[in-house]
């Protein structure tokens, strides 16, 4: 189908953009790389009367490092195709990397932006999984405000986040990972490219003896949301070795209770969620030793 | 609104809605009717265009957000003529039945091509995967973009 009509601006500046958001609120849609946004407009699932086309605001598509505070900051257009590549975060934030090459296809990610993922929600993006297995944060604005909201209470349930009618995000931010560190997301889906009917992806960090010393490790697409595992990073601190990391995996189930629908039964999603957490440790923990062969 | 870019190589301004469709805008206004929709929600990829030299789905843009840049559609691809390295090995190789998918395979295609690096099989399936065909079984797909891709890598490493 095509979309309905609407009113289109274009907007150069970050003031400009939120002043239009201010005063259109609900009956307006940022759009972003569009690849999320257009499909429910071509279905007409949304039809907004407004569309704020954000890809031409300056300053909104780079990747820093902060040094003094130990973080890099993600400017909101940044795309999933960048994520790949990026030399910054590659070294200091792997997981984001790993987690955009599952995203669909080289189209899809040549405009997609990160920024439009996490707004999006979807509760099987592997962008939202990566940056609430980071503890990320995301930086919104409006016109008269600015918070930085953890990802944490960011999400709502499926597609519904803790954005105003009148609130853009402009950057993500996530912690530095510590030096020993490795990444890996692992999932599971029917084709390649599809959304994933379960995922997993952890960064593990490793003391100097191999042991693990600090571990971050969340599942997705098996709640509405994605979903930090907190008991499994805690059962794997000191541990080295792979049958530890299972039993550690196991604890992934106190902490889902997933949906059942018509691709998969709950029983199946969670083992899913347990085997795919358990690959991404693994995964993770081998790439941190070599990590630490380099350091 | 009046909206200027250039489509295969040539300045273009054109008038459009802004709800317009990138593919509908190129297919209608511009007759570039080589690119097809097939599914209108960016899962298919017929509709594939390269938009300044990266691979983009027309169907999930607007015209209205192109101004300023470069499009490039199947009609762009061969040069004075002649068909480009990918295009001539899908011939070789009996790459398309009905053809409904092929301008997106070939823009795809001509992407790898022009990233200039050796890819394996694997590799080659990974880029292609957003790509979809109801005729072939993917495989003469394949083996084209491998001889084409990875014939032009070849000739580069020689002669450096
Ligand atoms: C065929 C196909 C396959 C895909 N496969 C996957 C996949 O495997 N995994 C995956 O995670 N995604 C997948 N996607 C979705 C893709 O990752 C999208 O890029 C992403 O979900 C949305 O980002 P966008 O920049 O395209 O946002 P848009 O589509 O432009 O916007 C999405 C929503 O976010 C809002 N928004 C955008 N930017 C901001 C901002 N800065 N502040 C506040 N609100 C904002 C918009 O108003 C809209 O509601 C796929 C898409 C397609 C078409
Ligand atoms: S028509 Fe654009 S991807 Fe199918
Ligand atoms: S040749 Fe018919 S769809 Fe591919």
């Amino acid at each position: 189908m095509k979309p309905a009509a609407f009113e289109y601006v274009c907007p150069d500046t970050l003031e400009e953009a939120l002043s239009y958001l201010d005063l259109w609120g609900d009956s307006a849609k940022i759009l972003a790389g569009g690849q999320s946004l257009v499909p429910l407009l071509n279905m007409r699932l949304a039809q907004p009367q407004y569309i704020i086309d954000i890809n031409r605001l300056p300053g909104l598509s780079g990747i820093t490092r902060h040094p003094d505070t130990r973080t890099v900051e993600i400017g909101a257009l940044v795309r999933h195709h960048q994520l790949i590549s990026n030399p910054i975060l590659l070294a200091h934030a792997s997981l984001l990397s790993e987690a955009a090459r599952y995203i669909g296809h080289i189209a899809i990610r040549s405009r997609g932006t990160i920024g439009g993922s996490i707004a999006h929600a979807d509760p099987s993006g592997e962008l939202p999984l990566a940056v609430t297995a980071l503890r990320g944060h995301l930086k919104v604005r409006s016109r008269h405000s600015q918070r930085t909201i953890p990802i944490e209470d960011f999400f709502g349930g499926y597609y519904m986040t803790a954005l105003e009618p009148n609130e853009l995000i402009y950057a993500v931010e996530v912690l530095e990972s510590p030096i020993r560190t490795g990444c890996a997301v692992k999932e599971f889906q029917r084709r390649h490219g599809d959304f994933a009917l379960a995922s997993a992806a952890a960064a593990i960090t490793v003391d100097e003896s191999g042991a693990v010393l600090q571990a971050r490790v969340a599942v997705g697409g098996v709640a509405p949301n994605a979903v930090t595992c907190s008991k499994v990073e805690e059962a794997l601190c000191g541990q080295t070795n792979n049958n530890q990391f299972s039993l550690a995996a196991e604890l992934v189930a106190q902490h889902i209770d997933p949906p059942e629908d018509i691709q998969a039964s709950a029983d199946y999603r969670r083992h899913l969620a347990i085997a795919l957490a358990a690959e991404a440790i693994d995964s993770a923990y081998e790439r941190a030793l070599w990590a630490k062969e380099e350091a | 609104m009046e909206i200027t870019c250039e489509v295969n190589g040539q300045p273009v301004t054109v008038e459009v809605e802004p709800h317009w469709l990138l593919a509908d805008v190129l297919r209608n206004q511009l007759g570039l009717t080589g690119l097809h929709l097939g599914c209108e929600y960016g899962v298919c990829g017929a509709c594939t265009v390269l938009m300044d030299g990266e691979p983009v789905r027309s169907c999930l843009s607007f015209a209205s957000q192109v101004a300023g840049h470069q499009i490039t559609t199947v009609e762009g691809l061969a040069v004075d003529g002649k068909l480009n390295r990918v295009q001539t090995a899908f011939i070789n190789h009996h790459a398309l039945q009905c053809g409904f998918c092929t301008p997106g395979f070939l823009v795809t295609g001509t992407y790898l091509l022009q990233q200039g690096k050796l890819l394996n099989r694997e590799e080659i399936r990974e880029a292609l995967s957003g790509n979809l065909c109801r005729c072939t079984g993917y495989q003469q797909i394949v083996d084209a973009v491998e001889e084409a891709v990875n014939q032009q890598s070849a000739n580069a490493v020689e002669c450096e």
